[in-house]
């Protein structure tokens, strides 16, 4: 938390007045009130649907408002495109990076704004030293602006994309989830980063879902709820607890484990396996109605080791055993005829058909049992659909609609559907709620522990570590392509796990209360 | 300095040469050299001026066509329709010529042509979101289908004699042609190097709507690559015609594979973002080369397609390969 709320009294250098957003019929977007003073960072939060990203939408230029105005240094601006908000000022680093791996690191720093020399071609020499000092400006110097971005880890990518937002010296700079794809040491790396901006007079306006991240960087917190502002608070007067009531609207209820009977059975386990690279010697073994987790930081290899699982990607060596049966050729179609399935991390590319209705959706996995003689039996589909939406509180007008439509939450219902329906006994998921609602987020742990009570056997594998320790019976923690230890839920706090994941005793990043 | 230090100012000197190792342009040049020097043994008419501007003279039009076309590539589309515009140029010019048009208006016109079906390919691409692959191959129907209704299929034939200078003159023992095509290829190379505008290219077909947040007009810069390439394609008919002295309607057919197959061997990729114009004029020359030696060789024209199709799978299959080995 930063010490003094002195800026209060400074004009502001953003002021948004009533703007609001409709679509179609539907108002997403209504009288929003906000402003942003110098050298402040502003947190913007909200469910997802709340209207965070159509506000960062509309200031970035990406969408223009229906109505409202926006001012900055108390002039009027009307952004048609990206470019317009740029130039007016205000820098944008989109949750999805956007960087050209091919490409050198200063070309991504300045696309289509590169120094010219005087034939008009792009003078390289002065766009490296432009490219360095920003470098510099934000502790990068040991980087060769002329690597290629394809070389570079993720969170030094997402660092890139500060650079090139600040690289139009703007006053005013966006960050949408700025620390979704970092480690807790890299996301304090760019707290400091911010910090240093903000010294220089820079306003943030920083959108986030990590509560700790937004108590730790910001000066006032706003809280959206659909479409509308619910109120603005300043950080050092309010806490998560608040901010998470006001988000959500109501008391949320964690569900807490209730302790479920683990059989000693064994339903899936490995014995020394190795992929090179990412994994060595993993030993694991989970029981029948057992809840564990996988976690780690990032690049630790967890979700290279559930991919192994699930018969995902392959491995070099090492045997897995499904129901104590060693299987010898261990892929994604003998995982499915095991009774395994697998949820993957990026339900949008890999887990779902975005354009298909949500009934095709849920049969993709079982073709086979609602076909007769061949072809496809239509009113069986729609009644296994209709059966999910309502077993998994889908919200949804009907089972035809097109999956690219719903909410985070309940395309991951659809998946978590898709693959109930095969009966699993052993169930891989990749981070379950990533990118959900605190709503959703509960309905879908209360499905797991439901389905664990049955005896299926789940992996868990996330680095949201409140998640994993109000689910889970045992964790497993992942450091550098091995396990570094197992905990039992009980009893472990956040900071355990975080200093058995990095190898440090205690770690740098300081936990708030999640109370 | 510390080791970490030293370690990353070693990797920084070591960059260039790994760069300049790992390009395709130095892994073609080395073949094309490989091709002539085999050659030169096989055949004694190989290595001659006489038969390298044979070569040249008939790689112009694919050389020309191909720099719109990497630019294309670069930026995430293609065009199948530059055959099609080829043998439409040429006749339109031809028949511009008979109708009274002088040759420079002539030109002119039929160049604006190009442009006109460049400006449509692009528009129906971007502003309606068809399917590269789809639109041009409708225009590629509709320019050929157009220039066999103007023609009724016949060539167009007694141009005015002085029409025939941009095919058959030479400056200082080079062919026109020749010179106009390595003008095009060092501009179009630098160009897509070096200029603002070009770049932009890679950035859309690496990553289209980064590219539009960024703050790039996309779809100008998308038009402005099918126009390039129209023209191109439509300058490439104008002097075919000059060197043939007739349009012909059906000339250029299964050209737009030719082009594309030239490119991607030089470096391009379908997929967008990648691609020089110097990789793929080499590629050009790759193929025209290996054209040549296997009619040197008395190998039939239609073993000739053959031996490129397996050219191409093996180029981008191998390249594939070393990409995947590489990450």
């Amino acid at each position: 938390m930063k010490a003094q709320p002195v800026i209060n009294e400074s004009t502001p250098l953003l002021k948004v007045k009533g703007v609001g957003k409709i679509y179609g019929s539907t108002r997403v977007l209504g009288n929003i009130d906000f402003d942003l003073k110098p050298g402040e960072v502003h947190a913007l939060v909200g469910e997802n649907g709340a209207g965070k990203s159509t506000l960062l939408n509309i200031l970035s230029g990406v969408v223009k408002p229906d109505d409202g105005s926006i001012h900055i240094n108390d002039l009027p601006v009307h952004f048609n495109n990206p470019s317009d908000a740029q130039q007016g000022g205000v820098g944008t680093v989109f949750q999805e990076l956007s960087l050209i791996p091919t490409l050198s690191i200063a070309e991504n720093i300045f696309p289509n704004r590169a120094p010219l020399n005087r034939f008009n071609l792009i003078d390289w020499s002065k766009l490296e030293v432009k490219a360095s000092e920003l470098l510099k400006l934000l502790d990068l110097e040991h980087l060769n602006p002329n690597e290629l971005v394809s070389r570079l880890p993720g969170s030094t990518a997402q660092l890139i994309e500060i650079a090139k937002a600040i690289s139009l010296d703007n006053q005013i700079l966006l960050l949408d989830e700025p620390t979704s794809a970092l480690t807790p040491k890299e996301a304090d790396a760019l707290h400091s980063v911010i910090t240093k901006l903000t010294d220089k007079g820079i306003a943030v306006v920083y959108i986030s879902h990590h509560m700790h991240d937004v108590l730790n960087v910001s000066d006032r917190i706003t809280v959206l709820r659909d479409g509308k502002k619910i109120k603005t608070f300043l950080t050092t007067e309010t806490s998560a607890s608040e901010i998470v009531y006001n988000m959500v609207g109501r008391v949320v209820d964690t569900a807490t484990k209730s302790k479920s009977k683990v059989s000693r059975v064994q339903a899936i386990g490995v014995e020394s396996l190795n992929k090179k690279g990412n994994l060595h010697d993993i030993n694991l073994s989970v029981n029948q109605g057992e809840i564990v987790a996988i976690t780690g930081l990032v690049g630790s290899g967890c979700h290279e080791l559930g991919r192994c699982l699930a018969g995902a990607d392959k491995f070099d060596s090492g045997k897995i055993f499904v129901k104590q049966q060693e299987v010898a050729n261990h892929n994604i179609i003998t995982a499915k005829q095991n009774r395994v399935a697998f949820l993957p991390e990026d339900r949008k590319t890999e887990g779902l058909f975005l354009d298909k209705s949500i009934c095709e959706n849920i049969i993709a996995t079982v073709l086979q049992s609602h076909s007769q003689f061949g072809c496809l039996d239509h009113n069986k589909r729609d009644i296994t659909a209709k059966n999910y939406i309502q077993s998994l509180n889908i919200k949804t007008d009907d089972e035809q609609k097109i999956v690219r439509k719903l909410s985070g939450g309940n395309q991951q219902k659809v998946l978590l559907a898709k693959w109930l329906e095969t009966n699993p006994e052993v169930l891989i998921i990749s981070e379950p709620t990533k990118g959900i609602d605190i709503g959703a987020k509960f309905e879908i742990h209360a499905v797991l522990q439901e389905l664990a009570s049955k005896g299926v056997a789940i992996i868990i594998i996330s680095s949201d570590l409140p998640e994993v320790l109000n689910v889970c019976d045992r964790l497993l923690v992942m450091k550098d392509g091995s396990i570094a230890g197992e905990l039992m839920t009980k009893g472990t706090t956040e900071e355990d796990i975080l200093a058995m994941a990095s190898g440090f005793e205690s770690t740098s990043r300081n936990i708030t209360n999640q109370d | 300095m510390t080791t970490l230090e030293k370690k990353i100012k070693l990797t920084h000197e070591n960059t260039w040469i790994k760069n300049l190792i790992k390009t395709r342009e130095l892994t073609l040049l080395l073949l094309i050299i490989g091709i002539v020097v085999v050659m030169s043994q096989l055949s004694p008419y190989f290595f001659s001026m006489s038969n390298f501007r044979a070569v040249a003279i008939g790689l112009a039009p694919t050389a020309i066509i191909v720099v719109g076309m990497t630019v294309l590539l670069v930026s995430g589309g293609f065009d199948l329709s530059v055959g099609a515009v080829l043998a439409l140029s040429g006749t339109v010019a031809g028949m511009l010529m008979l109708n009274g048009f002088s040759i420079g208006s002539a030109v002119i016109l039929t160049l604006l042509m190009g442009a006109f079906v460049g400006f449509i390919n692009g528009t129906i691409v971007t502003k309606l979101g068809v399917n590269p692959l789809i639109a041009t191959l409708g225009t590629l129907s509709l320019a050929r289908g157009a220039g066999l209704v103007l023609t009724e299929g016949f060539s167009v034939t007694g141009l005015p004699k002085s029409f025939s200078y941009i095919g058959s003159e030479t400056l200082f023992g080079i062919p026109l042609v020749v010179i106009v095509m390595l003008a095009i290829v060092i501009i179009g190379d630098l160009a897509l190097r070096h200029t603002r505008f070009f770049r932009q290219n890679y950035y859309i077909g690496s990553n289209e709507n980064a590219a539009r947040l960024s703050g790039i007009s996309v779809h100008k810069v998308r038009i402005f690559a099918y126009v390039l390439t129209s023209c191109l394609a439509a300058l490439a008919g104008i002097i075919l015609a000059s060197r043939l002295m007739a349009g012909t309607p059906t000339a250029g057919n299964a050209l737009e594979l030719q082009v594309l197959a030239a490119a991607v061997i030089g470096g391009a990729s379908l997929s967008g973002g990648e691609g020089t114009v110097l990789g793929a004029f080499l590629g050009v020359i790759f193929v025209a080369l290996i054209n040549n030696a296997m009619t040197m060789l008395d190998v039939s024209i239609y073993w000739q397609m053959v031996v490129t199709g397996c050219v191409l799978i093996m180029a981008v299959s191998l390249d594939q390969y070393l990409r995947r080995k590489r990450s």
